[in-house]
């Protein structure tokens, strides 16, 4: 008795030449270098910074290039991202002399009161009396709140939520108020570019 | 006696060959044609103030976005059934382009690339490099891919087929970002069309550029380093073309009145479609002569 024999009739598939195999693996190398290079320079002209020194208030730091500088309000300076459609994404940075005895806490409840009175549905999310600035200098950091109204009724917007992270610090007689606001929807998201603001911060 | 029968000798015949082939080149100027002439029409009207309301602006954009896509059916596919040695797979290659679009691509380009938060505002070089190794670098890999992974192995049978292959893609990879922007963008028809035609122009032209590299690296006996040069060459190209285009097209900040040129971006889609399609197309018969002359010398 003889066994069945199975005979596969199929079409033989082509290897390609070792040129061809090699040209496949250079395309492929040429997208993950492309890859590479994009998040890098991507990385590279988000994170891009300009330096600001002003020897009058001795404050410095670097904040993003493509953000506008101003100086003209109450505060040392503001820079803004004014690409950024709605709400525009702000960095305020104020001194104020204090006295031996004034605390950061004191000026908490102080900036609390003022801006209750003048920002619509102003609330305070998180105190944070235990935050250091990355030169290890204590602060406090306030989370907070408020509903954003577009002054010129040309616009056309909707209020809109806005969120804001204060960090408080002292020294020397000089309290130093760092004012982070973002719209709600985009706070978390743009919250790295406080922090490298903070990072480069010197006082 | 004998009669003599005489003898009949067949005449050299004159005819040519049939080219057993659809005709890449004329399927595509038709496409390109038809939707340059469809762009042209709409932003005439809008001049002479016809226009649609607005109710009706979402379903022309998908109409508008569609239209490559309907063109390529016409002027593309139906003629290769028609044809005596009919392209397989072309709906297939067209269909994989565009699911690979919308699930890679267009992810990628939004959660990675993110080329709208910072290359608008970068400088020309910057947008050059950065349009080339992102949406450039992308398209082009994914053209390549889906080709590389349908049609190298059996469909490639002569030069011309990896063009067909790679407008395929093309075609698909195009309607997927002319859909998106369509289903997305608040702009007036006419500006429309002419984000589709640049969509389409886009597409297509670096696409040919990497069709010749396929078809070199398939049929002939070119260096390894080839193909990814045609990638790399086409996805410049398109890093090119976007930054010109954008610094042609738009208005200008300044104290006089400006408007965007819409006509010069059509005009540059144009040109970039027909100088690597000239291009393309004398080096693929500069190749098949080659090639003709090899065999000839045995």
């Amino acid at each position: 008795m003889t066994t069945p024999t199975l005979v596969e009739i199929g079409r033989q598939e082509e290897q390609g030449t070792l040129r061809q195999r090699w040209s496949h693996y250079f395309v492929l190398l040429y997208g993950l270098l492309c890859l590479i290079i994009a998040i890098n320079l991507r990385d590279s002209t988000i994170n891009a910074t300009t330096n600001y020194s002003d020897v009058t208030s001795g404050i410095r730091a670097a904040y993003p290039m493509t953000w506008v500088i101003d100086s003209d309000g109450p505060y040392v300076f503001r820079v803004r991202d004014m690409a950024r459609i709605g709400f525009k994404t702000s960095i305020v940075v104020d001194t104020q002399p204090v006295s031996l005895s004034t605390t950061t806490r004191n000026l908490v409840d102080a900036l609390s009161l003022d801006r209750g009175n003048t920002l619509t549905g102003y609330r305070i999310l998180e105190i944070d009396d235990a935050y250091t600035l990355p030169d290890d200098t204590p602060a406090t950091a306030v989370t907070y709140t408020y509903v954003n109204v577009e002054v010129s009724p040309i616009l056309q917007t909707l209020p809109s939520i806005v969120e804001g992270f204060d960090v408080i610090a002292i020294r020397q007689g000089q309290a130093v108020i760092l004012s982070f606001l973002a719209d709600a929807s985009v706070f978390e998201e743009q919250r790295p570019v406080m922090d490298r603001f903070l990072e480069s911060l010197e006082f | 006696m004998r009669a003599t029968v005489p003898r009949l000798i067949t005449p050299p015949s004159d005819e040519t060959p049939t080219y057993p082939y659809a005709r890449v080149w004329r399927n595509f100027a038709l496409q390109f044609g038809v939707l340059g002439a469809v762009t042209i029409a709409l932003y005439v009207t809008d001049l002479l103030g016809l226009r649609l309301p607005r109710t009706l602006y979402l379903p022309a954009h998908v109409a508008l976005a569609l239209l490559p896509l309907g063109l390529w059916f016409l002027f593309s596919w139906l003629p290769e059934r028609r044809s005596t040695e009919p392209r397989v797979g072309l709906e297939t290659v067209l269909i994989v382009a565009a699911l690979a679009a919308s699930g890679a691509a267009l992810p990628l380009i939004g959660s990675v690339f993110q080329v709208e938060r910072w290359l608008p505002a970068a400088d020309p070089v910057t947008r050059i490099v950065g349009f080339t190794v992102t949406l450039g670098a992308l398209q082009e890999i994914v053209t390549y891919l889906v080709v590389r992974s349908l049609a190298w192995e059996n469909w490639l049978r002569v030069r011309a087929d990896a063009l067909a292959y790679v407008g395929a893609a093309a075609v698909g990879y195009a309607t997927v970002f002319a859909l998106n922007e369509a289903l997305n963008g608040a702009s007036a028809p006419p500006a429309a069309a002419f984000a589709v035609f640049n969509w389409v122009a886009l597409s297509f032209a670096p696409s040919f550029i990497v069709g010749y590299g396929l078809g070199e690296a398939r049929l002939g006996t070119p260096t390894a380093f080839l193909l990814v040069l045609s990638v790399a060459l086409a996805a410049l190209i398109y890093g090119v073309t976007t930054t010109l285009r954008a610094a042609l097209v738009n208005a200008r900040l300044g104290l006089t009145v400006s408007a965007p040129s819409p006509l010069i971006g059509l005009a540059v889609d144009v040109g970039v479609l027909a100088a690597t399609g000239l291009i393309v197309a004398l080096l693929i018969v500069n190749s098949e002569r080659r090639e003709r002359e090899r065999l000839l010398r045995g």
